[in-house]
């Protein structure tokens, strides 16, 4: 088993022992008021977001990660940004229909970042690899080519 | 798994282009996903409800393979709420929702599949594979979350809502790298 997989093996079963420590302690979904939206804030995003970023430390270059923190960190308060101007939006009537921008918009952006999952870590460092490793991770194909 | 020690060139730019226009796409792709799904698909069950339907009827399989000495289960699709429910004994005992059959799932394996540099005959392929491998992990996790719930219900949210949904992410992590273990960039 290649450092890479037996880091995210780590990281998977360290964020499971400690899903399974906060579910244990009841400590689940917490809701906030932010611009008027109850937002939820659920706590195991911390060891998530605390793990993909030692996992990333350990696989890929320091000036990868540095890169992968500023824009991850900024997508963050990006969410906030947009959060706070949906939330401004409001109620919009369009084509004799009502749009919630607040709802569509949180959604929207939940969908394409993905911030509380563990994928942007995931899929970074396997973006990462693919680009910018100098050996090739293959062996059969390429060698019958 | 690829090679056994990473090692990257050091003189390798910090800014690399095809690692950025990558993610340019994929938001693209998310993006025009999202809107798709929640203007056409979502509100039409166009995909939901068939996939939905399918899983239920092999979890419903897979449930009564599994526990023969318990009454039989079937199932009936709701058509008030998104959903499938179980049924034991005349009643409901299990809903399975449209959120739970994993096309998302599927989509974000699918959707980088198709963003990476390789033939369209592998992608193709891998598409199909890891798609009918996310369903056959799905009807297990629906299966096992059913048993859970029945039997240690203490542990249902537990399972629901961390364990099964890592394992799904270890899923699809391997089979992005089975997809570049052996094939060629085209690129190069």
């Amino acid at each position: 088993m290649n450092k890479a997989a037996k880091v995210l093996l780590v990281y998977i079963l360290a964020l499971l022992v400690c899903s399974l420590i906060l579910s244990w302690f009841n400590l689940n979904t917490y809701y906030f008021n932010f611009a008027g939206q109850q937002i939820a804030l659920s706590p195991i995003m911390v060891p998530t977001i605390i793990g993909g970023i030692i996992a990333l430390k350990f696989t890929i270059p320091p000036a990868s990660l540095k890169i992968f923190l500023i824009v991850y960190f900024s997508l963050w308060v990006l969410r906030y940004l947009v959060l706070y101007i949906a939330s401004q939006l409001g109620e919009v009537h369009l084509f004799n229909k009502v749009f919630r921008f607040d709802i569509i918009i949180g959604s929207y952006y939940k969908t394409v970042s993905r911030l509380e999952t563990p994928l942007p870590f995931v899929i970074y460092w396997f973006i990462n690899f693919l680009f910018t490793n100098k050996q090739k991770p293959s062996t059969g194909e390429d060698q019958k080519d | 798994m690829p090679t056994e020690n990473i090692k990257y060139d050091k003189a390798s730019p910090v800014y690399n282009k095809r690692v950025f226009y990558f993610f340019i796409k994929l938001f693209a792709l998310f993006s025009i996903w999202f809107i798709c799904y929640n203007l056409i698909l979502k509100p039409a069950r166009v995909i939901d409800r068939p996939v939905t339907n399918f899983i239920t009827i092999l979890v419903v399989k897979c449930v009564n393979f599994f526990s023969p000495s318990t009454p039989a289960i079937s199932w009936f699709a709701e058509t008030k709420r998104s959903c499938s429910q179980l049924v034991q004994n005349g009643s409901p005992v299990f809903g399975i929702f449209d959120v739970c059959n994993g096309i998302d799932l599927m989509f974000i394996y699918v959707g980088i599949i198709m963003l990476l540099p390789y033939s369209f005959k592998r992608k193709l392929i891998f598409s199909i594979g890891g798609v009918l491998a996310i369903i056959f992990a799905n009807v297990i996790r629906i299966s096992a979350l059913y048993f859970i719930y029945v039997y240690q219900r203490s542990a249902f949210n537990f399972s629901h809502h961390y364990l099964f949904t890592l394992l799904m992410y270890v899923l699809i992590f391997y089979g992005w790298m089975l997809f570049i273990k052996k094939g060629k960039k085209t690129y190069e």
